[in-house]
């Protein structure tokens, strides 16, 4: 087997007499689920509005900045990734600090991008009132931009679990930390990936 | 206070939480809200022709607009009980709960004075009518402490106590987070984010109310348990429904 193989075990599969278990905590998956179903929501409106006021829609679409959002899903999936990639190494017992961190400063990113954007975009004159499709965009994307913010959050206060996990030191809520926290970072990749298609390609 | 004296409390915010929803649905006729871009004479009009119910509804959702108070008493009680390194927070409940009370009393007042004097100046009305429903649709201060209070102790992990479980935290960070969305009404007048919007006000009333009931089913549900253990002389069961604060967690 190859030293890369090696480096990137696989979770131990199941013994016979385990309990199958959800990652993290079964209480992180009811605010996660409950989030889905919130944007769900979301989206049904944004498809409602979208069939009453098409034109405008249509037209307000062209002020929105389609390269920084694409630049911003890119980072926010790369995010994703680092941060699964240094679960997997921390539940392999291996340093998982390099790619934890490189997935935080994802966010920060993203974070930055986004802010950069909407400062374009007021510059341009559209501002949360200025008509039915802006009031949504601005919304959804302040909505899930506090996710992010409260995502890095998170990450940020697990690190100290991470490190533990990595080390073999780790209790088992250190575990249940990260993947709580990094389920949850995953959501906010989800729904980014979401919004991005809605929001500015359709 | 005992845990039937508690039971009580708890019993008593829900019954006037539930009558303060009846008093703005039933009485007042002003759930669900009307649109913002109405116009001065319609808005006058409406206050106008249910003056008399406005009033008698203002009546009953001001007596009953405390309802946080009791349940707020009995949630930060049993904060308290977990022993001195929770009591900030326990005080940071109480008083987001005591303020928060602030702007669900405010509203029906004001419209109830905008009923009281119908016939005054129309753009007189209008701007009463527009302060009581930003005033209960954008005022997220208050209701933040004593939701991230109590969502703080029930994810901590050196918390252990049946009152408060870990979903509850969970679900406390999701209705907080979907009733501060009410703020963006502020912005604007039409569409889902406006007062009358879906996620200006049925989103934040459906979120507030089944966090509400949430909390009050796990807390009479666990207080109950407390008194029959009390009843059965089973000091190892009210012992554990005490709670305990591990600080070497």
């Amino acid at each position: 087997m190859s030293q890369h193989a090696e480096a990137i075990k696989p979770p131990p599969a199941l013994a016979p007499g385990d309990r199958p278990r959800v990652p993290g905590e079964p209480g992180v998956w009811v605010l996660i689920l409950s989030d889905l179903i919130l944007f769900g929501v979301f989206f049904v409106v944004l498809a409602y509005y979208r069939m009453h006021h098409g034109p405008e829609f249509s037209a307000s679409q062209t002020v929105l900045s389609r390269g920084i959002a694409t630049a911003n899903t890119v980072v926010l999936v790369t995010s994703g990734l680092l941060i699964a990639i240094a679960v997997r190494r921390a539940r392999a017992h291996q340093d998982a600090t390099l790619p934890f961190r490189a997935g935080i400063v994802g966010g920060v990113v993203f974070m930055t991008l986004k802010i950069t954007e909407y400062m374009l975009e007021i510059g341009h004159g559209a501002t949360f009132s200025s008509n039915v499709f802006f009031s949504l965009y601005y919304g959804y994307t302040c909505i899930h931009l506090m996710h992010v913010v409260f995502g890095v959050a998170v990450l940020l206060i697990v690190s100290p679990s991470l490190r533990a996990v990595g080390a073999g030191s780790g209790r088992s809520e250190d575990l249940a930390n990260v993947e709580s926290a990094a389920s949850f970072w995953h959501l906010v990749d989800v729904l980014w990936i979401a919004l991005y298609a809605l929001l500015y390609l359709i | 206070m005992s845990p039937r004296g508690q039971i009580f409390l708890v019993l008593w915010g829900v019954i006037f939480m539930a009558l303060y929803g009846i008093a703005c649905i039933f009485v007042m006729h002003l759930w669900p809200p009307p649109s913002p871009l109405r116009p001065d004479d319609e808005v006058a009009q409406f206050y106008l022709d249910n003056s008399v119910s406005l009033r008698v509804g203002a009546c009953v959702a001001l007596a009953v607009a405390g309802f946080n108070i009791p349940i707020a008493s009995v949630v930060t009680y049993q904060m308290v009980r977990l022993g001195r390194r929770v009591l900030p927070w326990a005080i940071v409940h109480a008083m987001g709960s005591a303020m928060m009370t602030m702007w669900l009393a405010l509203p029906p007042m004001l419209w109830g004075g905008a009923a009281f004097t119908p016939e005054r100046a129309p753009a007189l009305t209008r701007l009463m009518s527009d302060f009581a429903w930003l005033a209960f649709i954008t005022s997220i201060s208050h209701f933040v402490f004593q939701a991230c209070a109590f969502a703080y102790v029930c994810l901590s992990r050196k918390v252990d106590s049946p009152y408060f479980p870990r979903w509850l935290g969970y679900l406390t960070v999701w209705s907080f987070a979907i009733t501060e969305i009410g703020v963006f009404a502020m912005l604007i007048k039409e569409g889902p984010f406006a007062w009358n919007g879906l996620f200006g006000f049925w989103s934040p009333v459906i979120a507030a109310f089944l966090w509400w009931y949430a909390m009050a089913y796990v807390f009479v549900k666990n207080l109950r348990t407390e008194v029959a253990a009390g009843d059965a002389g089973d000091a190892d069961h009210t012992q554990q429904a005490e709670g305990t604060y591990v600080a070497a967690r």
